[in-house]
């Protein structure tokens, strides 16, 4: 049976500088639930991005991981585990997560094999292209990453998501680069999957726009830690931290009408 | 009031694909028209794709229009002499969207800042470094930043070094393309607010390409969208903005809500 729940306890990251750990990542607790979206928020160089990699055992070069425990039902595993079997990963920039010579076909099909699926790719991509929108699956499984835009590619890393078939969706700053009608469509898209197929999602934003469209519950990070964890209608209502007060004033500048 | 920087009905084709462009040669521009005049902020909205970045490039003299004319201050891009060049450049200034890949990594942050009053003004060594100073306070750096390489900023902190560069030689316009769109919400708006508290004080004008609808309402006087290479709207801008077009009515029909909805289902 496919977990219901994956937490992450007492994340710690560190990076060196000059011989000495510099804690980037300083203690994080987050919990994901199958069909929930969770966003996480705070300002850049919050370490909203270390978290989202280092939930899954992925560290960049020079970071370090010094403590953490991830668990799945409450029993404990391996972050390693996670990737391509358990959690998907949806990034900023689609384009560098693509093998540049390889096909969407090409792409499909590592992707299923690391399930050990090897039959029927075209039919399974076909299914996956249509559900996150993209038309013409023909067309597009013969397409290297250079001839697709970036609103295409986005939708085609939430395709391989849904060919990995695992329960929880890692979306780090998923419409950041986008125009708003194709950002409309993305987070349609993963509220709609959301909702279907049971999908547990982490949003990592620094957009409260982002969190008043899609997320059911929001945690605040600040400096390495998460200083606020809340209902997003009681975030938005009445903020406790003064990094969710700060985001959500830099949020309401922005919509004149509502908060004249 | 002056008309500082114009695209008189310009037009861009690529060449086909193909390697030696064979096919059929795509329009990016089609006889746009678009100005900008003292003072002035304007935003340049369009989806992706739609030729703002190709309308920057013209207008910017980066690359050639195959029909149509951009002048600065009146006088053709095309026909500038070295002289009309350094007036060009002194007038109008750009920031681009990828901080990291417009300045040189190994040039301290102070050079960075430099290097246009080296080139647009006259300024001596000692100038330089007390406009420098100035420059990164402005933007909310530290003098002391100066000595630092970019590879020690953050994405956020370069994007600012490339904010006081291009104030550096006190241009009377801004492209800002895209410049802010990957910095966080707060860092935006501060930015932007400065931009603004510039345009107050000294009449800087911005062209401010963008897709964010919400810092158009914000920030811009006037609000100019693309479309399939088309200037589907040009009209003044502000809190309360509508548009005719139905590309532009769906650009702002996209913006993110204000809050969170109260009836979303629970799941």
């Amino acid at each position: 049976m496919s977990p219901r729940r994956l937490t992450v306890e007492g994340l710690r990251l560190a990076a060196r500088r000059d011989g000495r750990p510099l804690e980037l990542v300083r203690g994080v607790d987050l919990a994901l639930e199958r069909g929930r979206v969770t966003a996480l928020v705070g300002a850049s160089g919050s370490g909203k991005s270390l978290t989202c990699l280092g939930l899954q055992g992925l560290t960049p070069p020079g970071v370090e991981r010094l403590a953490g425990r991830v668990r799945l039902d409450g029993a404990a595993v391996g972050p390693e585990t996670l990737p391509g079997r358990l959690v998907a990963t949806v990034m900023q920039n689609p384009r560098s997560a693509f093998n540049p010579v390889l096909t969407m076909r090409a792409h499909a099909r590592e992707t299923l094999a690391v399930r050990g699926v090897t039959d029927d790719v075209d039919g399974r991509l076909a299914g996956a292209l249509a559900e996150v929108g993209l038309p013409e699956p023909g067309r597009v499984a013969r397409l290297h990453p250079f001839e697709m835009s970036g609103g295409m590619l986005q939708r085609m890393m939430i395709a391989l998501a849904l060919l990995a078939d695992v329960p929880f969706l890692l979306a780090d700053e998923p419409t950041t680069d986008l125009d708003p009608p194709a950002q409309a469509r993305i987070l349609a898209l993963i509220e709609r999957l959301a909702a279907e197929r049971g999908l547990g999602v982490l949003i990592v934003t620094h957009d409260m726009g982002v969190v008043a469209r899609l997320a059911d519950e929001v945690s605040v990070m600040e400096a390495g830690r998460i200083v606020e964890t809340a209902p997003v209608a009681d975030l938005f209502a009445a903020p406790r931290s003064g990094a969710a007060r700060a985001l959500l004033a830099a949020h309401r500048a922005l919509y004149p009408e509502e908060f004249a | 009031m002056t008309v500082l920087l114009a695209a008189e009905a310009v037009e861009k084709r690529y060449r086909g694909p193909g390697a030696f462009g064979g096919g059929p040669a795509r329009t990016v521009l089609r006889g746009v028209s678009l100005s900008v005049r003292e003072g002035e902020s304007v935003a340049l909205l369009g989806a992706s794709g739609s030729g703002k970045s190709t309308l920057a490039r013209l207008m910017l003299g980066l690359d050639r229009p195959d029909g149509g004319t951009v002048r600065c201050l009146g006088r053709p891009l095309d026909g500038l002499d070295a002289a009309g060049r350094r007036t060009f450049r002194r007038t109008v200034q750009a920031v681009f969207q990828d901080p990291l890949g417009a300045v040189n990594p190994r040039h301290p942050v102070g050079r960075i800042i430099a290097e246009p009053l080296r080139h647009l003004t006259g300024l001596d060594r000692q100038g330089r470094e007390a406009r420098v100073a100035e420059l990164l306070r402005l933007v909310g750096l530290e003098p002391e930043d100066a000595g630092r390489l970019p590879g020690g900023l953050s994405g956020g902190q370069v994007q600012r070094v490339c904010i006081a560069r291009a104030l550096a030689p006190q241009p009377r316009l801004i492209l800002l393309d895209e410049a802010v769109s990957n910095l966080d919400l707060v860092l935006q708006i501060q930015i932007l607010d400065l931009l603004a508290g510039l345009r107050e004080r000294l009449g800087t004008a911005f062209l401010f390409i963008t897709h964010d609808v919400r810092l158009v309402r914000r920030f811009c006087g006037r609000v100019a969208v693309l479309h399939e290479g088309e200037l589907v709207e040009d009209r003044p801008a502000g809190p309360t903005l509508a548009f005719d077009h139905p590309a532009a009515r769906a650009l702002l029909e996209a913006v993110l809500p204000a809050a969170p909805s109260a009836a979303r289902p629970s799941r």
